[in-house]
């Protein structure tokens, strides 16, 4: 017994008690009902905003490859500039003339064969091989030695023009002239010959 | 029926201001009260609304009264939908019994089998709380106040605050919370206090000691009874006798000076006096038997004073004229001792039982 009276059946007050709890439910779902779409609302519109962000970034990469392969081809394009930059120095070098020297100072017979004028000019441009079954490009510089001199004998004429050919430079030889000359005591062969010398520079990058 | 709404007002708390407690509703015979109390940061009690909606007649008084208690409390003021509301004294009955109970039983147990006998119909169309009076070995007789009412009828006050917007926490009965009001105004755990709370036809006599309920009593005297004899006697209305003694009142007299009054007969408080003791003592019989009930309960000891509430409380002096006659201390409850800071000229004895009621959770008194 309490110290208080209340009158209020009891039935009537877990009635009054369920319908409360039973409204608080209701309002609590409806406010979470509320919440969560206001959250999915948000969410919506962040994952707009996402997209949004997305398909930017999207585009700023298709501009970046596009950079990127034009990067590429302006690099393709520097290194074949660069090639090109270095078969012209090449081409220029005096690699030639030494391989020439080289040549002649191989091909001379010991003190049989002298030279007494030696002309070297280039005989044509270059010509392109191989470029088109994808091959590296080899370029040939052709040019032609022009060689005045004289020879103890026909034979030492003969040995000289042959160890010529046996350079890989030499494309062919030409005995321009070739007479028999006394010279003081002694008698000699003088010769003009032309030799076509042909070398192969390997473009590089 | 007609409602008016008067001595309605209205002080905002402030926002900062919380502890509001409920609504307390009396559902007087000529009045609905209703107040509010709110408790200040100092945990005194400060009036935060008050309205009085006026009733005339009771017969189908809860179907009418919802939409005049919506207007009383928009107008008022009140903050909340929490009501403690006391059922009206036609509705319940407060029965004094006592009972032994077995060492299987509950109190409640005990209760409703010595009820059983004394209520018409099943068990089941009632609703009953009691609250111990007397407590004593589990072996011994024991008493307690039991108020019943029709299961009916809190059904339907139920339903008529419900239609009112209010959530009705507790329905009451007036003499609890009276205990309750006077427990917090009036100090003495020991002291017997009568309560007469005085309405225009019966009356109620509360007796407590200290803070225990002894005795809730309806007597046959009201307001209506004295101011028929009055008019009777000077050949007035009713309404012409009620104004009279408003407005001169019934002025104390010193047991001393009584036998002068008598010779003398020329003032015009003696003449209402000597019309109204003879039904004035009718009241002062009652206030004796109360005691006397209650000195055989208490077994004596303890002062003893007598509150005055209800329409005679209204009359300038008739709680000097009762004191007299019953020689005891008889006081009409001043609000002051209840409320702090401004009240306006509220009538506290009119508000009491409301006010009972509405300290209910913001004042224990157990």
């Amino acid at each position: 017994m309490t110290p208080d009276i209340d009158l209020i059946p009891g039935d009537y007050r877990e009635r009054r008690w369920r319908l409360r709890t039973l409204r608080a439910c209701i309002a609590g779902v409806v406010v979470v009902s509320a919440g969560l779409g206001l959250s999915a609302a948000a969410v919506a519109g962040q994952a707009a905003d996402i997209e949004k962000a997305i398909a930017e970034a999207r585009k700023r990469q298709a501009v970046v490859s596009q950079q990127q392969t034009m990067l590429e081809q302006l690099n393709a394009r520097v290194a074949s500039m660069q090639s090109q930059v270095n078969l012209l120095d090449r081409l220029k070098s005096p690699g030639a003339a030494s391989d020439l020297f080289i040549l002649l100072h191989g091909a001379l017979p010991d003190d049989r064969v002298w030279l007494d004028e030696l002309r070297l000019s280039r005989a044509d441009d270059l010509d392109e091989e191989g470029s088109s079954n994808g091959e590296p490009v080899q370029n040939t510089v052709r040019s032609v030695l022009s060689l005045d001199g004289h020879a103890v004998s026909h034979a030492d004429l003969s040995r000289f023009v042959q160890r010529l050919y046996d350079s890989e430079h030499v494309k062919d030889v030409r005995l321009d002239r070739s007479t028999r000359q006394n010279t003081g005591a002694r008698e000699a062969v003088g010769f003009a010959l032309s030799v076509v010398l042909e070398h192969r520079v390997e473009e590089r990058a | 029926m007609h409602t008016q709404i008067r001595g309605t007002r209205r002080w905002v708390p402030s926002l900062t201001q919380r502890n509001v407690g409920p609504i307390g509703l009396d559902l007087g015979r000529s009045a609905a009260r209703l107040i509010q109390f709110r408790k200040g940061s100092d945990q005194r009690l400060h009036l935060a609304a008050t309205a009085s909606v006026e009733i005339q007649g009771h017969d189908n008084l809860y179907d009418t009264l919802g939409p005049k208690l919506k207007f009383a409390l928009r107008e008022g003021g009140f903050r909340g939908r929490r009501l403690v509301v006391a059922m009206p004294a036609n509705d319940y009955r407060l029965i004094s019994i006592s009972y032994r109970r077995s060492a299987e039983q509950t109190h409640e147990q005990a209760i409703a089998e010595q009820m059983q006998d004394r209520l018409d119909g099943p068990m089941s169309d009632y609703v009953m709380d009691a609250i111990p009076v007397r407590s004593a070995a589990r072996d011994a007789e024991q008493q307690a106040l039991v108020a019943v009412c029709e299961r009916q009828r809190a059904l339907s006050l139920l339903a008529c605050l419900d239609s009112a917007g209010l959530q009705a926490d507790v329905i009451e009965v007036a003499p609890v919370a009276l205990r309750r009001l006077v427990s917090k105004t009036h100090d003495g755990d020991q002291n017997l206090t009568l309560i007469i709370n005085t309405g225009r036809d019966r009356s109620y006599l509360t007796l407590l000691h200290g803070r225990r309920l002894l005795l809730d009593q309806s007597i046959d005297f009201g307001e209506t009874r004295l101011l028929q004899r009055l008019a009777e006697s000077l050949d007035i209305s009713i309404d012409q006798a009620r104004g009279l003694i408003i407005r001169t009142g019934l002025h104390g007299l010193d047991p001393s000076s009584i036998e002068d009054h008598r010779e003398g007969e020329t003032g015009v408080f003696n003449t209402l006096l000597e019309i109204l003791r003879p039904a004035l003592n009718e009241l002062v019989e009652h206030t004796d038997q109360a005691f006397m009930y209650a000195a055989a309960q208490t077994r004596g000891g303890g002062s003893a004073s007598v509150l005055l509430f209800g329409a005679l409380s209204r009359w300038p002096g008739c709680a000097d004229v009762l004191s007299n006659m019953t020689r005891l201390t008889v006081t009409v409850p001043d609000a002051d001792r209840l409320i702090d800071g401004e009240h306006g000229d509220l009538h506290m004895p009119d508000y009491a039982v409301a006010a009972g009621l509405a300290l209910r959770g913001l004042w224990h008194d157990t």
